[in-house]
């Protein structure tokens, strides 16, 4: 045992003062006697000092708690073998649903999981992590077998896809102390090297699925045509197989394509449509090896036109002449150098000015210029991953002239880097905030040479703009714009309602484990917004792409035999408490068995808590002048 | 108002068996009891011839006598009376502690000792020692006066100090006290020269005096509670510190009471002690007739 803080040893030295207080307590205390005549020849004499403290039982135990508090202040610790502790990762992602009823993924887990709960020893604590979303089952390591049992009989598996790694890293962070052991139960496949203390209970099988990965409800940007909808349909089974894409609109079918998917093959399809339709569409795809049913399935948001007006607002000429110019290309798009008259029109805002007009923009695509610039060329790199990214080589010189990015440096995503004197600047940020798309762009039109890339970017992110943000995918956040004040509710697809309270301006609903439609409301106002799955790796069941990381194994190996200091303080300061209340309990019960003691027959009168403790403790005292009185 | 509920009928059917003992009658005021004294009175009984006066009945001449010894002697009979029993209770401060069922004890005692006297057709008094006025019932003569006797015990509280030989003075002269029997029922706390002489004072009046010592136990071995502090005396207000060992204190107690014990002894005075914590049947039923208070 050690001591963390000796210092509060010194609190030993009140030990002298109880026992002054003690004596105090014993010389200052008045009797009342039914006489000193008695004790008169006694008196005659200076009474001798005692050298002896008399004290009783309350002394003992205010001297041992006042020792115990002392210790308790040293802060002594113990070491001990850590009691161990499993952190479990239950995949809960989508993919674990996959399968019929209790033969899915997700029940062998729960299955494996009550065996090996039922094996665990008492003194074993298990820490549940789920992983989409990642989450705590149980609130708190526990050996509680029963508690772990309710816990997993909870749990189901979302829509959302999962990360092995990403839970692992924040069950080991949510624990106070490493872990001993880590469990994992997925369906994904097994790592193929396993550092000491992990353990990987793979429960997935290869299946054939097939799946919508991706949806496009715009039309052409400059064409006149009315909105198309295009399906991505893939077949992750290494058969061929014959699907039907069918589209339906409130419960109305609306048509029905037949697919034929080749093994592995990927296939947009358009979905064939009423020329007036608009509004929400399901698309649902029906395949005959088919495992997964989350991701068959999806809801689009048809507009009546493709795209929206274009203001482009600026003070100087030179800028609305050159963005006039790149607009004016295409012929289907409306634009201009003011706001469109009807004032509940949605509308792109292409600027130069830091301000925003009062009436919010779907989006806002922003060139941050600077004064007197020439053109100078430019590496362009490319994140070729964004929308805007599309039809650029990943790696382009291209010659503009050059803005800052200023304060919106920080806001948003890198999309294009541009190489200068050596070092790389972001030339292109998008990003969404308050649910407004805005694209920053440090370069400045007006002084650049209409070079393709830079009309293709602006073109790209003028598309990004006009994107449904009616439609997400799983587990993004749901924004609707200005929703004033009060209580929103939601109504989620698995029919679960949410109340939440508002506090003005952007709503967002960030819990979107479930794909499908979500409405919600406020008062008399209903705004609906789509969550779609969208995931090819999480809807390929015929070959799991693991989500594990090899670099896991140092924090929890290291742990496995340490011995660690555990804290005698808090169970000190109980006893401390412990002893108040017996001192305490043992004070009143003697002032109350005084009372009762000398109550004597035929009393009424009760008797006062003073004197006759110690004949109340022995009520048969040996005799006085016995021999004299017979 | 004083609780009656322990003078159950249980007790008061015990307390019919029970008699006043009486060693000796020597005076008395009440005529036409059962107890004879040397005076001279109407009874049967023959005490002794005294010289011829004038005034004196001449029935009562020994005619025999005169014709033996040619001088006149009238015939002399003792007087019986009524046995006179003052029970004097001790209600000064000190019979109010270590707590005050020890006073309620005393008057318990006077209560069951009264109820005794008067169901031997006694003529049954009550005195209260304490500070100030003189304070005593009248006389009960009749078992119906117990309620009266219980009643007149209701307002007695105990309170103050006094010197017990000057209150025994004033009283003997106040209440008449000549002849019977007197009952003295107190803790002994008070100086033995004290209570010497104020059983001095019983005796020449021709009471035949009996002591009961109401003391509880914490009284009778005061080691065991008094650990240190302050003394103080509940009587005087004296203060002092206490310094000495339970086995100091335990024999000083002893000492006293053996004092008055000796005393009594040596004077024919019948003591008992009843101790507060004891059941009051045990001192009524056991240690009185043990020591010869009741027969």
């Amino acid at each position: 045992m050690n001591l963390l803080s000796p210092w509060g040893l010194a609190w030993l030295a009140t030990v002298p003062a109880l026992v002054w207080l003690w004596r105090l307590a014993a010389t200052s205390h008045q009797l009342k006697v039914s006489s000193l005549i008695p004790f008169e020849h006694l008196l005659r004499r200076p009474p001798v000092r005692r050298s002896r403290l008399l004290v009783n039982r309350l002394f003992w135990l205010q001297l041992a708690a006042l020792l115990l508090a002392a210790l308790a202040l040293a802060q002594p610790v113990r070491w001990a073998a850590r009691s161990r502790t499993t952190l479990v990762i239950v995949d809960t992602s989508a993919s674990m649903g996959a399968g019929p009823g209790l033969a899915g993924a997700f029940e062998r887990a729960r299955r494996l999981l009550r065996a090996r709960l039922a094996r665990k020893s008492r003194q074993e604590a298990w820490f549940l992590v789920s992983t989409a979303p990642i989450a705590t089952l149980t609130p708190h390591p526990t050996a509680d077998a029963a508690e772990l049992r309710r816990a997993l009989d909870a749990v189901s598996p979302s829509d959302l896809p999962g990360n092995l790694a990403t839970a692992v890293h924040v069950g080991q962070a949510l624990l106070k102390t490493p872990a001993d052991r880590i469990l994992v139960v997925t369906d994904e496949p097994m790592p193929p090297r396993l550092a000491d203390g992990f353990e990987v209970l793979s429960v997935g099988q290869p299946l054939a699925n097939a799946a919508v990965v991706g949806l496009d409800a715009q039309g052409s940007l400059c064409g006149q045509d009315t909105v198309r909808l295009l399906a991505t349909a893939q077949n992750f089974s290494a058969t061929a197989q014959q699907a039907r894409l069918s589209a339906t609109q409130d419960g109305r079918a609306l048509s029905q394509t037949p697919l034929s998917l080749a093994a592995h093959a990927r296939e947009q399809v358009p979905v064939a449509l009423p020329a007036d339709a608009q509004g929400w569409v399901e698309v649902a795809l029906a395949a005959p090896q088919d495992a997964l049913a989350v991701d068959n399935r999806l809801h689009a948001f048809l507009r009546p036109s493709a795209s929206l007006p274009v203001a482009v607002l600026s003070d100087e000429p030179a800028f609305q002449q050159a963005i006039g110019r790149w607009l004016s290309a295409c012929e289907g798009l409306s634009w201009a150098a003011e706001l469109p008259p009807a004032p509940d029109q949605p509308y792109l805002l292409v600027t130069d000015r830091e301000e925003v007009p009062a009436r919010r923009p779907v989006g806002i695509v922003r060139f941050q210029r600077r004064a007197a610039a020439s053109p100078s060329a430019l590496a362009w790199m490319v994140e070729t991953g964004h929308p805007i990214a599309a039809y650029l080589p990943p790696l382009e010189t291209v010659a503009a002239s050059l803005g800052s990015l200023g304060d919106a440096a920080g806001f948003g995503e890198p999309v294009i880097w541009g190489v200068q004197e050596g070092r790389r600047v972001p030339l292109l940020l998008a990003g969404e905030q308050d649910g407004q798309r805005v694209v920053t762009m440090a370069v400045d039109p007006a002084g650049s040479a209409d070079a393709v890339p830079l009309v293709v970017t602006f073109f790209n992110s003028l598309r990004w703009l006009m994107g449904s943000a009616e439609m997400g995918r799983v587990g993004e956040p749901l924004a609707v714009a200005s929703l004033p004040p009060g209580q929103v509710s939601v109504q989620r697809p698995d029919g679960q309602v949410e109340r939440l309270a508002h506090e003005g301006g952007i709503f967002r609903y960030a819990a979107t484990t479930r794909a499908g439609r979500y409405r919600i409301a406020q008062g008399g106002v209903t705004v609906t917004r789509a969550a779609n799955f969208l995931d090819p790796v999480e809807s390929n069941l015929l070959e799991r792409a693991s989500t594990w990381r090899p670099d896991l194994a140092a924090a929890s190996a290291a742990s496995a035999a340490a011995r660690v200091p555990q804290p005698l303080m808090d169970l000190l300061l109980y006893l401390v408490l412990a002893l108040l209340l017996c001192e305490w309990w043992l004070y009143n019960r003697r002032a109350r068995s005084t009372v009762t003691q000398f109550r004597v027959q035929g009393s009424p009168a009760p008797v006062g808590p003073g004197g006759l403790r110690a004949v109340a403790q022995n009520p048969q005292p040996p005799a006085q002048n016995e021999a004299l009185l017979r | 108002m004083r609780s009656t509920a322990w003078l159950t009928a249980d007790l008061i059917r015990q307390l019919e068996t029970l008699q006043l003992s009486v060693r000796w009658v020597r005076a008395g005021r009440a005529i036409g009891g059962r107890f004879p004294i040397n005076r001279r009175g109407s009874s049967v009984e023959f005490a002794d011839y005294s010289p011829y006066a004038p005034g004196d009945d001449i029935r009562a001449i020994d005619w025999n006598l005169y014709a033996r010894l040619d001088r006149l002697f009238v015939k002399t009979y003792k007087e019986e009376i009524e046995l006179a029993v003052e029970l004097l209770v001790d209600a000064t401060a000190s019979m109010g502690l270590p707590t005050p069922e020890k006073f309620e004890r005393a008057l318990q005692l006077a209560i069951c000792l009264g109820y005794v006297g008067l169901a031997n057709r006694h003529h049954v008094r009550l005195g209260w020692i304490a500070p100030g006025r003189l304070a005593a019932s009248r006389r009960f003569r009749q078992r119906g006066d117990l309620w009266s006797l219980v009643d007149a015990t209701a307002s007695v509280r105990p309170a103050g100090e006094l010197a017990l030989a000057d209150w025994m003075q004033r009283a003997a002269a106040a209440l008449r006290f000549r002849g019977g029997q007197a009952i003295l029922i107190t803790d002994g706390m008070v100086r033995p020269a004290d209570f010497f002489r104020a059983a001095h004072v019983l005796m020449r009046r021709h009471l035949e005096l009996r002591v009961i010592q109401v003391l509880s136990e914490q009284e009778l071995h005061p080691g065991r509670t008094f650990r240190g502090g302050l003394l103080v005396d509940t009587e005087t207000g004296t203060t002092h510190q206490l310094g000495y060992s339970p086995e100091e204190l335990a024999r000083a107690v002893a000492q006293h009471n053996e004092q008055l014990i000796r005393f009594c002894k040596r004077h024919g005075i019948l003591f008992a002690r009843c101790v507060v914590e004891e059941p009051l049947q045990t001192c009524l039923m056991q240690t009185l007739p043990a020591r010869g208070f009741l027969q």
